[in-house]
């Protein structure tokens, strides 16, 4: 149920606060890459905190990122971490080596970090217990972990691969409704906690994007990759895992969202590669959307379907 | 043998038999068959929803003669929540509510029992209570309902807990106050007695009952009319405890 607090805290408070830093850090360095990173993770940072305030306090709520309970209270420390490779990428060819070699390590240690202790690789005193809980292999980890570090070190990379100077509206606008719609699919599919995220991140991408709309920025998105990948990835693995989206759904929610920012040929005309992004991008939203939308549906259906429900004496 | 000797073995006689008995306790393996994890939760305030948990393990220690010396542990699978209701069942095992995937298990590990005075059977029972990873120290209420031979000669021994947590203090904190924060809890659990008998666990002899087992509830914990408040007496759950979560 979305109260006016939600919206407020989750949706106004992190476009507003992404818009304002996006502007603020371009006018005085006048570089589009640490403007978005900077508005990116400034915006869901506020908008994570403020959801949390709602019902702990704003300190216990920043001070839960840094000693985190639940798997989503790390996120906000993966965004954080994410916008250090793009800093060190900076410091020239060397440092952009260092960048990419962070940038691997995040990728493995972010699904780790989320899993760990869970049911899927439980902590010492949990394997213990009676119940089976679905636990792991190690077999079964290798090649869990292993896949979802190289999906989203792929995206990543597609991502930070695209040219500089094109459009960067269609990339905004895209990203801003994969966002939504990866919101929308993860509270059909069971979690409203983890909709709420991605809501947050949609709100501080419409933020940050119609501020590098007005000030005509010549990069979009992708160029806070990191930031974005580091959320919008994490919090898919959080709703496949933890909640119920479906494997297949997260992974077209991904591709989406890497088409949407990420790289395309450079000698196709400007046109093409709008019609082609459009097309790449859309389609599997598309699918996920409306696979979870059935689904969501078919328990509805169940539920009307109940013969007790307009019972009369 | 003069009078003096002769009383002093008997009374040493006496002394040793009450060291040896305080010291002998009957270990209990939970029958999951016997028992029952309840809870009741109101609903917009127009009603109360209960569910249960299907999956419970644990055991306890426990020694007539000597209650305080007693040990329960219990683990439940949060996973099997049970409201009667499928897709209720899924969403509180996600992550708005119970998440069990990232916290599978609901535990309970006693750490000292105290009995009631003026209460025969009846006990606090201090321990650390788990539940959404998060660790608190709680004191529960015990009863002890009775004690003897089961219909295929194994030898039980059941108690009721009934108490009350606040969700909010378990860092779930999903849709209050539309869904309750206050969730009344009874626990009725039945052990089998593990190994040998010793002296204590049939000095109450077979069939035999202590204090009146209650008629069964099933999950009354929470009366109409009275938003949650906890049945039975005993302390409140989490009443001068400290929290502390549970770190992944």
């Amino acid at each position: 149920m979305i109260e006016p607090s939600d919206l407020l805290l989750g949706g106004l408070l992190p476009a507003v606060a992404a818009a304002v830093v996006l502007a603020f850090v371009w006018k005085f360095t006048r570089h589009a890459g640490a403007a978005w990173s900077a508005s990116l993770t400034v915006g869901y940072l506020a908008g994570h905190w403020a959801l949390d305030a709602n019902t702990a306090g704003f300190l216990s709520a920043v001070a839960k990122s840094f000693n985190p309970h639940e798997a989503r209270d790390w996120l906000p420390l993966a965004i954080l971490l994410s916008s250090i490779p793009c800093a060190v990428a900076l410091a020239g060819k060397k440092g952009r080596v260092i960048a990419w070699l962070l940038r691997a390590v995040l990728c493995v240690f972010l699904p780790w970090r989320l899993l760990v202790g869970s049911a899927y690789l439980p902590s010492v005193s949990l394997s213990k217990v009676a119940f089976d809980t679905g636990a792991w292999s190690t077999p079964e980890s290798v090649a869990w972990l292993s896949g979802i570090s190289t999906a989203l070190f792929t995206a990543w990379l597609f991502a930070e691969a695209e040219n500089r100077g094109s459009v960067c509206r269609l990339r905004a606008s895209l990203a801003t409704l994969v966002a939504l719609s990866g919101a929308v699919v993860l509270a059909m599919s069971g979690s409203f906690t983890y909709g709420q995220l991605l809501g947050v991140l949609t709100a501080t991408l419409a933020g940050s994007s119609l501020i590098a709309i007005i000030l005509r920025l010549d990069r979009g998105p992708e160029s806070a990759a990191g930031p974005l990948v580091a959320v919008f990835g994490g919090a898919l693995v959080l709703g496949h895992f933890f909640s119920e989206l479906r494997l297949l759904n997260a992974c077209l929610l991904l591709l989406a969202m890497a088409v949407a920012i990420g790289w395309m040929p450079p000698k196709l005309s400007q046109r093409m590669q709008v019609s082609l992004r459009c097309l790449l991008c859309l389609i599997p939203l598309t699918i996920a959307v409306t696979l979870a939308a059935m689904e969501f549906s078919a328990t509805q259906v169940e539920l009307e379907s109940n013969p007790y429900l307009n019972f009369r004496q | 043998m003069n009078a003096p000797l002769r009383i002093g073995v008997v009374a040493m006689a006496v002394f040793l038999s009450i060291c040896t008995e305080a010291l002998r306790a009957d270990n209990y393996v939970i029958d999951p068959s016997h028992t029952s994890i309840v809870f009741g939760i109101n609903h917009l305030g127009y009603s109360f929803t209960y569910g249960r948990f299907n999956n419970v393990s644990g055991g306890f220690v426990w020694n007539n003669a000597s209650p305080a010396t007693g040990q329960f542990q219990l683990a439940i699978d949060a996973a099997s929540i049970d409201t009667n209701d499928a897709k209720r069942d899924e969403h509180l095992r996600g992550p708005d509510f119970f998440n069990a995937k990232q916290f599978p298990h609901i535990s309970f590990q006693s750490a000292s029992i105290t009995p009631q005075r003026n209460a025969p059977g009846q006990f606090s029972v201090n321990g650390n209570l788990t539940i959404h990873g998060v660790n608190r120290q709680v004191s529960l209420p015990l009863r002890k309902l009775g004690e003897g031979d089961g219909p295929f000669g194994n030898y039980r021994c059941g108690f009721l807990c009934q108490t009350s947590v606040k969700r909010s203090e378990y860092g779930m904190t999903s849709m209050i106050p539309n869904i309750g924060d206050e969730v009344a809890l009874t626990i009725c659990f039945e052990g089998l007695r593990q190994g040998a008998p010793s002296a204590s666990g049939t000095s109450g002899a077979s069939g035999a009952k202590a204090g009146s087992a209650p008629a069964a509830r099933g999950g009354s914990g929470a009366k109409q009319g009275s938003a949650g408040k906890k049945t039975g007496s005993g302390s409140k759950t989490g009443s001068g405890s400290k929290g502390s979560s549970g770190r992944r």
